[in-house]
């Protein structure tokens, strides 16, 4: 008997991506597959994609047409640097101590999250940075995009028992590349440890960027994450993270300049599961043009995680008349001892202010530049690498130029 | 150095000046005083090119230039500076990047090199002395967090750095103890010079006992209804503004 089969969203994205070349345990594929199988692109319906549509992902041509990228890749020269060019570790590489390129199999993590399903299926690079003392060594993983292709790198970041450590994931897409790059990068933050990522995710004119971090720290550590959204069709970032141990500092700091249609979604999850913790959120975006930007940050407090305190604001300028923001902060909080507050401001640059310096002699143009600056400037003092910035800083520039 | 002629101004329909003409020459320091809604804060804002207000009749020309024509910042490339009744706070900005920003926006429309970073500082550092404002406020956020004297004292820091030609100084004694309005005063009265000139914009009399005006005028109902010396200062103090306003009805 023939079985009638209505074919997903998820099966016509997957004739264009080729299965992976890693080995994968049979039991780790099963439990993926089913996931991938049962599911369909996610729809409005669905409360955490309300406002974020994929289904411009079954347009994209994965053709492997070529352009090169015309700005420096690099942003620290300080670092210790891995190369993934278009989704593959580049060859020829010397081997670094603390970074792992390659594998017997693939490790069991996994999510019932459907991309990253996906991103175990059809994973292009399997990538580990092990920090194991508390020199602050700074690695950058430079993803090199030039082609139009299916860019799924699996990331494993540890960083052990009173260790320090800092990341940076400096995305980089030629000018009009369209990939779709599908990340999923899982972190432990051991005892005691401190974590730095930094996320720059430069993406060209018509790539998807789907990306999500799992995080889990234990006692007494402290991680942050930041994540700059620069430019790309569509980016949606996931950050989960579970603060497990007494005693943790958890920062998230984002900034994001949209011109276009560009489409961005920050997604955050800070679950505070135990008592004596701080966290701190906060991103701010400018938005131009056609673009939407999408901000939804959870913050949850469980019961018995007394004495939690917990800042969250996201705060947006609407340059143009035609862009759009959707900001959803949510507390939940089931503990009675704690502190938590939530911002969210959407508006225009200050017109008074935009006189003001206009009436010392600065042009409108110089004046809003000066103001945006100012804006975005309370989230890069938050950023503790001065590499990355004076690289941001250069960017924001930029993008005001252009 | 300015001259308006017959002015007419709207703002949402409602005329706020109605025929006001006032001639500045170099050297001179001239005071408009009035009672509440009598345009002053109005003429002030037309000056400095705000657009909200309609101009619906009359000509302002300003070293040469029909003023009405130039952008806000134009105004201030040719030497127009605006004090403010209240001084904007601009978090994130500090003074001394937008200060250097304004000189060599100014210097670009001229044509000139951007200032030095030495020759800039060297400014701040003697242009803040003459307002006695701490070196520690010039270089913090624009306004943030400063008392209303500071605001002002900064105000006329940016004046001494930007060198105008014409100041038009808006109610800067609003707000202000007698102490800040010495130092706001003693500020203007440093920079005064025989290539430039002052419109002082008050309601009071007190501001004139530390700049002496050359001209005082009294602007009531959209127009300048009566010009003297210093001592029509004073004698609005001791009298008040009614009887201008009935003289003018009168007449």
């Amino acid at each position: 008997m023939e079985e009638v089969l209505t074919q997903t969203k998820f099966d016509i994205l997957r004739t264009e991506l080729r299965p992976t070349e890693l080995k994968i345990s049979d039991a780790l594929r099963a439990k993926t597959s089913e996931i991938v199988n049962s599911s369909d692109f996610p729809t409005r319906k669905n409360e955490a994609w309300k406002y974020t549509n994929v289904n411009g992902l079954n347009k994209l041509v994965l053709d492997g047409k070529n352009a090169p990228i015309s700005e420096p890749l690099i942003i620290s020269n300080r670092s210790r640097k891995l190369f993934i060019k278009n989704g593959q570790v580049s060859e020829g590489q010397s081997v670094l101590s603390g970074i792992k390129t390659s594998w017997d199999v693939l490790p069991e993590f996994y999510t019932d999250d459907a991309f990253d399903a996906l991103n175990v299926l059809y994973c292009t690079a399997a990538i580990q940075l092990n920090f194991d003392n508390a020199e602050n060594e700074t690695i950058e993983l430079v993803f090199e995009n030039t082609t139009n292709s299916a860019i799924f790198p699996r990331l494993f970041i540890q960083c052990n028992k009173g260790a320090k450590g800092t990341v940076i994931l400096n995305f980089q897409g030629a000018e009009k590349n369209a990939s779709f790059i599908n990340v999923s990068t899982y972190v432990n933050v051991g005892e005691n440890a401190n974590l730095s990522i930094h996320k720059i995710q430069k993406n060209g004119a018509e790539t998807f960027d789907l990306q999500r971090e799992y995080v889990d720290q234990a006692a007494n550590s402290t991680f942050t994450m930041n994540t700059f959204p620069l430019s790309g069709k569509l980016t949606r970032n996931d950050l989960k993270i579970n603060v497990n141990g007494n005693n943790c500092e958890t920062f998230m700091n984002g900034a994001y300049t949209l011109k276009g249609k560009s489409h961005c979604d920050n997604h955050t999850t800070v679950d505070h599961k135990v008592a004596h913790c701080y966290s701190k959120e906060l991103y701010k975006g400018v938005i131009d043009d056609r673009a939407t930007n999408v901000f939804n940050g959870k913050v949850f407090v469980r019961k018995d995680a007394q004495k939690i305190n917990a800042f969250q604001s996201n705060a947006n300028i609407l340059l143009s008349d035609t862009g759009t923001v959707n900001s959803k902060p949510e507390l939940e909080i089931y503990a009675d001892d704690v502190k938590c507050s939530h911002g969210s401001t959407t508006g225009q640059l200050d017109d008074e202010a935009i006189f003001y310096l206009r009436s010392r002699g600065l042009s409108e143009k110089a004046a809003k530049e000066l103001l945006v600056k100012a804006f975005l400037g309370e989230v890069l003092e938050e950023v503790q690498n001065e590499e990355v910035r004076s690289y941001l800083e250069a960017q924001i520039e930029k993008h005001f130029s252009a | 150095m300015i001259e308006i002629k017959n002015l007419h101004a709207n703002i949402e329909g409602k005329e706020i000046l109605k025929g006001l003409t006032l001639t500045v020459n170099a050297g001179e320091v001239h005071a408009i005083m009035g009672p509440n809604g009598a345009g002053k804060s109005t003429l002030a804002s037309i000056l400095a090119g705000r657009e909200e207000y309609e101009i619906t009749k009359g000509e302002v020309t300003f070293e040469g230039a029909d003023l009405l024509e130039l952008s806000t910042e134009e105004r201030a490339h040719l030497g127009l500076f605006l004090a403010f009744q209240y001084p904007v706070e601009i978090p994130g900005v500090s003074n001394v990047n937008f200060l250097r920003t304004a000189i060599n926006e100014t210097r670009d429309a001229k044509g000139e090199d951007p200032i030095s970073a030495k020759e800039f500082m060297a400014m701040v550092r003697e242009k803040s002395k003459i307002v006695e404002l701490d070196s520690k406020l010039a270089s913090r956020s624009v306004n943030e967090g400063f008392s209303g004297g500071e605001k002002k004292r900064n105000e006329i820091f940016q004046m001494a750095m930007l060198n105008p030609k014409l100041a038009v100084l808006d109610e800067t004694d609003s707000g202000l103890d007698i102490d800040a309005l010495r130092i706001v005063a003693k500020g203007v009265n440093t920079l005064k010079s025989a290539d430039n000139a002052s419109i002082v914009i008050t309601h009071y009399q007190r501001l004139l006992d530390y700049i002496v005006p050359d001209f005082v005028h009294v602007l009531h109902d959209g127009k300048i209804v009566k010009t003297g010396n210093k001592d029509l200062a004073l004698e609005l103090e001791e009298k008040g503004y009614d009887w201008i306003k009935e003289e003018t009805q009168v007449g």
